[in-house]
């Protein structure tokens, strides 16, 4: 089942008509893209999910997300900006924009927008046990996403001059699991060593 | 100064009672509930903004659909199922879901009296083939394809503690 959901955002929606179909890829394709979900026919293998994938929420929480609606994807517009399918368009000359005049809503505004209280909307708060694993398994998916983005851009974070420090400190200090590919947290990153070191 | 929180505690600030008053300070622009402290540094008591629900005007999203029926009453009411419906909602959530949960649950806190659900290192969902493999009960997504009742049973019969008439009601919304 492969899903492109630039396309096609209103692939997981309720259907209109009483059946259900589904296409099967089957054979070779072993490799998961970020964003699709390919289901192994037969075999019985489990395949991972990523949660970036906009069905990651719902596919879990059916009871939460009844409708298959209101799930976070990485092609919402914040407020003043349009998605028209490729990018994101900005209503006039004056919308203020994200950070670095990002335009999209991340995953934590997302999910804290939706956990927020408000009058005759806050049935979503009231299932308990589920709301708890449901906003821990929200929150570790941001701070997974984050990880990654931290993973993929440390030579914007100019690690390699922290390497060089780490290098020093360890100098003779070698040991077996020491080895291996250092990654550096900024201190951006809440809840990382450096962070604490600055606030404490 | 550093702040309160930053102290090394030693005891003197025991029975010193911090208190941020009612959460009924309505956010004007989405209508979230808030404590009054939580607003933005800058903005006043008369015109408090906030960016936790919205981000300062910059996150507008659709409300919340309301939840269908059955589920609607099992959340909200007082009969004994609707109680024990809550109490066991994340069994009914896992006999539903099209997918499965996998991650280190850290039990080191959790109390019978006091709900805790924490994990540590990696959390993943899965999904399986949409076919069951031959002589294994059906499981999660499998378990949408198929006959009403062969549905029902394998729902109760993967997961114990649920009652029949709340499956079927959930199972039918």
């Amino acid at each position: 089942m492969v899903n492109d959901r630039r396309t096609n955002l209103q692939c997981y929606n309720a259907p209109i008509v009483d059946e259900v179909g589904a296409l099967m890829v089957g054979g070779d394709v072993d490799e998961v893209d970020a964003r699709n979900i390919v289901v192994r026919s037969t075999n019985g293998y489990f395949q991972r999910i990523s949660p970036l994938h906009s069905a990651y929420t719902p596919l879990h929480y059916v009871l939460l997300f009844p409708d298959g609606r209101n799930k976070w994807h990485d092609s919402i517009p914040l407020n003043g900006f349009q998605w028209d399918g490729s990018m994101f368009i900005q209503d006039d000359e004056n919308t203020i924009g994200g950070k670095r005049g990002s335009a999209r809503v991340t995953m934590l505004q997302f999910y804290a927008y939706m956990l927020q209280h408000r009058v005759n909307q806050e049935w979503i708060l009231r299932a308990g046990r589920l709301l708890q694993q449901f906003i821990v398994d929200a929150y570790a998916c941001t701070e997974q996403n984050r990880l990654k983005f931290i993973h993929e851009n440390q030579r914007q974070l100019h690690c390699d001059l922290y390497n060089g420090l780490q290098d020093a400190l360890n100098a003779g200090d070698i040991l077996g699991n020491d080895v291996g590919q250092k990654m550096i947290l900024p201190s951006s990153f809440q809840g990382g060593e450096r962070a604490m070191g600055q606030l404490y | 100064m550093i702040p309160l929180a930053c102290h090394e505690f030693d005891g003197s600030h025991r029975g010193l009672r911090h208190t941020l008053g009612e959460m009924t300070t309505v956010c004007g622009k989405c209508g979230a509930l808030h404590f009054l402290e939580e607003r933005v540094a800058s903005s006043s008591c008369a015109n408090p903004q906030f960016t936790l629900c919205y981000a300062q005007g910059k996150v507008m999203l659709p409300p919340l659909a309301p939840p269908p029926e059955p589920f609607r009453r099992l959340l909200t009411g007082k009969e004994t199922n609707a109680k024990d419906f809550r109490q066991h909602i994340r069994s009914y959530n896992s006999a539903l879901a099209f997918t499965s949960v996998g991650a280190n649950l850290d039990t080191s806190v959790a109390q019978p009296s006091n709900y805790t659900y924490r994990l540590c290192n990696e959390l993943y969902h899965r999904m399986g083939s949409l076919l069951p493999q031959p002589g294994k009960a059906r499981k999660f997504a499998q378990l949408y394809i198929g006959d009403p009742h062969a549905k029902l049973d394998g729902r109760m019969g993967n997961f114990g503690g649920l009652n029949k008439d709340t499956m079927q009601s959930l199972q039918t919304m």
